[in-house]
């Protein structure tokens, strides 16, 4: 693994960030606070392949976030993953903002018993249970809606700033950590963790997880 | 590689469109591809942004790896890459933009932001009836109704732009009122055909009055009004609509190169597809002297073939986005643009 050139990329939510690894370490830019990750993305990428004296054609795969995040911020991430990919025919590997969220916590407050919480606006939260090194649930659900759990677990992401109160009643989780991020270096670890288990690469198009579907009304007429 | 082998590739995804085109200096266009979302959207009875930018993200690439094999290149073969950057619907860009820009920035080559009306407006360079400069265009399509005076690349001046609706959306909200379903616009124009041209008459907007601004609401409710009272003279209404929308839009064009001197005209948007529009305009210009240009139909509505050429004509020039920042400007003059 050590010899591989990896980039992670994600621009989900409203951080930023960027990994590439190479010769066995990690080169990262986060961001946190993104307004428009637009700008932010590729002048790290640029940083990160920089610092390494690397190209794009070096890389041996692009790990990202797919969603569910902000749409914009998704797509984003995707596109990126899109065009930097085709130019070199680059194999690409997507996980779940959830996942990443998940997995970055359980090797933070070594836990195995993650309770994802994701704020999305309008009274929701993207809710993923990260347990026994998998994700097990990834859903757009109302706050007291979400799956009753219990205090072995603990709560992260913004969904856990926003709608605190009604998760800890629903969840009966009481240990929480909203100010927490998905991050490009949890997603080299996850690849690194994938690959070794023999997983396959995407060979189709990265494409997006939005979760929320219903996004328009059909017309009356 | 020399200027005369420079290869741009053009992506388009402002609005319900995602084109994508290949633009070689000696061969001119190479190859295009479109993919339209009409379908999409027509039972929402409109452009619904959000799902504008969720079909754009699946055709972009798609798009590019199909014109790459009709051309028979690769990607290696590319010098360039131009991408709309606005104006239109903010999220549709970004997804054009961000596959663009880093594409380009994976490869190593330069970018170029391209403003999409200027897209527009350069469309008929592609047909063998080339317009000189200078002249004037009047570009009409479901977002726009401008009349520019063109000196030359980049050098724009707005002569005149609708106040309210551009002269597609007064098509469409027309064909509804009339019950046409969506996009209106060609129904209505097919409709017209069995119309009878004296049944009613509509007011021309803003002839009567100097200047070269329009305004295309007032007829849209005047047709309006019109089908309230004769529900069953769907045609004729359909006719005296169309005909007032073209020759408000040939008065105006008619003033236009008055006022400038010019003596070329060119029409491009989605509407300058219009039959009726084409033949008011080209008899104006055998009255007036003047030639009249349009792209041919297939590139009257959005495409990627005239983004690939108005990024050529740049990029061959020098001129290149030099940062990588995916930024795009869904408002954007056509008269901030650079002169090449």
């Amino acid at each position: 693994m050590s010899n591989q050139n990896i980039l992670a990329i994600d621009t989900c939510t409203e951080v930023c960030s960027a990994s590439l690894y190479t010769r066995g370490e990690k080169i990262s830019r986060f961001i946190q606070g993104v307004e428009k990750s637009s700008g932010l993305i590729l002048p790290m990428c640029d940083e990160v392949f920089a610092e390494a004296e690397l190209l794009p054609s070096d890389l041996d795969a692009i790990v990202y976030t797919k969603g569910p995040g902000s749409f914009t911020g998704v797509r984003m991430c995707v596109g990126v993953v899109q065009g930097i990919s085709l130019a070199h025919d680059i194999p690409t590997m997507g996980f779940s903002t959830l996942e990443v969220v998940g997995f970055g916590a359980s090797k933070k407050y070594n836990t195995n018993k993650v309770a994802v919480a994701l704020d999305a606006r309008m009274n929701e939260v993207y809710w993923g249970v990260y347990k026994d090194n998998k994700l097990d649930t990834e859903v757009l659900k109302k706050p007291n809606e979400v799956d009753a759990l219990n205090q072995q677990f603990i709560g992260v992401g913004t969904g856990w700033g926003a709608y605190k109160d009604e998760l800890i009643k629903q969840t009966g989780i009481a240990e929480s950590v909203a100010d927490f991020y998905p991050k490009s270096e949890n997603l080299i670890d996850l690849y690194l963790t994938y690959v070794n288990q023999n997983d396959a690469f995407d060979d189709k198009l990265p494409l997006p997880t939005y979760l929320r579907n219903n996004i328009a009304q059909k017309s009356l007429k | 590689m020399s200027i005369n082998d420079f290869v741009t590739l053009g992506i388009e995804s402002s609005c319900d469109e995602t084109g994508v085109g290949l633009y070689h200096s000696q061969q001119g266009l190479v190859a295009h591809q479109l993919f339209s979302q009409v379908e999409i959207h027509a039972e929402y009875g409109g452009v619904v942004p959000e799902l504008a930018s969720r079909d754009h993200i699946q055709r972009t690439i798609p798009l590019i790896k199909a014109v790459l094999a009709d051309a028979n290149l690769g990607l290696q073969n590319i010098n360039g890459i131009a991408y709309t950057a606005g104006p239109g619907l903010a999220g549709a860009l970004l997804v054009g933009s961000a596959v663009a820009k880093s594409l380009a920035w994976s490869l190593k080559i330069p970018s170029l932001a391209v403003h999409h009306m200027e897209g527009h407006l350069l469309a008929p360079l592609l047909e063998d009836k080339k317009p000189e400069f200078p002249f004037v265009a009047l570009l009409v399509s479901g977002g726009h109704t401008m009349l520019v005076d063109v000196e030359a690349i980049g050098k724009y001046k707005i002569l005149g732009e609708s106040l309210d609706d551009a002269v597609g959306e007064a098509f469409d909200k027309t064909a509804k009122i009339l019950g046409l379903g969506y996009p209106g616009g060609p129904a209505l124009a097919k409709l017209a055909q069995q119309g009878d041209e004296g049944a009613f008459k509509f007011p021309r907007p803003m002839v009567d009055r100097p200047g070269l601004d329009f305004s295309f609401s007032g007829l849209k409710t005047f047709a309006r009004n019109t089908f309230a009272k004769y529900p069953k003279q769907k045609a004729d209404i359909a006719k005296a609509f169309e005909v007032a929308a073209t020759q408000t839009l040939m008065i105006k064009c008619r003033r236009a190169l008055e006022q400038t001197g010019h003596s070329r005209l060119v029409v491009a948007g989605g509407v300058s597809s219009n039959l009726s529009l084409r033949k008011e305009l080209d008899k104006m210009g055998e009255k007036t002297g003047s030639s009249v240009f349009y792209p041919r139909q297939e590139f009257c509505t959005d495409n990627g073939a005239m983004i690939a050429l108005a990024g050529h004509l740049r990029l061959t020039k020098g001129q290149v986005s030099v940062d990588s920042d995916i930024s795009i400007k869904p408002r954007w003059s056509i008269e901030e643009l650079e002169a090449i």
